[in-house]
């Protein structure tokens, strides 16, 4: 497996999550351990994702146009 | 026995207001991904809940969950919006060499502007993106709501999570006059 290879798996890599127990990432995820600059790439990348979860939970749900909940039966 | 087909109907009627609040933020946020008209959105929403209602009373123990309610909003929108065949199979070109935004630098944006950058971009990436941040979904459950292998999924996420990387230093680095004024653009061939 290449570092591209690894690279596309462990964008998708969610951690907490049942991924870590996901055998597709494993060989990928065992790389990180004897790779420094493979690794410091999965932390930056990891952290964008934070970043992007946190931003995208600030988008209000009718984006300004004052959708609200389901119709009223 | 009209009386307790009353209370049944009631409680079915209860237990789908409640489905249909729980849901509504999840449903609209990708409908409106979807679609990207606040409209069409609402429609989307509107029929996919009813069919929820429908479903359940059909039979009260039917799985409807938010996996359920993505995969059918998704199934709708594509109904009036079918793909090419082999569209699926990420034909396109791949991402270019521009520059990444920094996770420091990404910390900084708006969150209208990254809503922006995510809506205009191609269908193929926005929607994997909507459910890997927006309901921070994994590989496998974006590949059952978008009936792709789940190879594909992986695939497109890397993809478009670069892409998203490139637009948005590319806004970032924008003059700001041209930041306001300008559309961006975004590879549209998906």
């Amino acid at each position: 497996m290449d570092n591209a290879e690894i690279k596309r798996l462990l964008q998708s890599f969610r951690k907490d999550t049942q991924d870590s127990h996901d055998p597709i990432f494993r060989e990928a995820l065992q790389r990180l351990e004897n790779d420094p600059a493979l690794a410091a790439w999965f932390r930056a990348e990891q952290e964008f994702d934070a970043v992007m979860i946190t931003t995208f939970r600030d988008v209000p749900i009718g984006l300004g146009n004052g959708a609200s909940g389901p119709e009223p039966r | 026995m009209q009386a307790s087909d009353e209370d049944s109907d009631e409680r079915a009627t209860h237990k789908s207001d409640d489905f249909a609040e729980e849901n509504f933020a999840t449903a609209y946020r990708f409908a409106f991904c979807l679609s990207l008209a606040h409209d069409r959105a609402k429609r989307l929403v509107d029929t996919t809940f009813h069919d929820a209602e429908l479903l359940r009373r059909k039979d009260a123990r039917a799985t409807l969950d938010k996996t359920w309610v993505l995969a059918t909003l998704h199934r709708k929108w594509r109904a009036c919006h079918p793909v090419r065949p082999g569209a699926d199979r990420d034909e396109d070109p791949g991402v270019s060499n521009e520059p990444l935004i920094s996770f420091e630098d990404a910390e900084g944006l708006d969150c209208a502007v990254v809503l922006k950058t995510l809506h205009s971009m191609d269908p193929a990436h926005r929607l994997v993106l909507s459910l890997f941040y927006f309901e921070q979904l994994g590989y496998g459950e974006i590949a059952r709501i978008l009936d792709l292998p789940p190879e594909t999924a992986l695939s497109r996420l890397a993809r478009s999570k670069t892409l998203l990387r490139q637009l948005l230093e590319r806004g970032r680095r924008a003059p700001s006059a041209e930041r306001e004024d300008s559309e961006f653009t975004a590879d549209r061939s998906g």
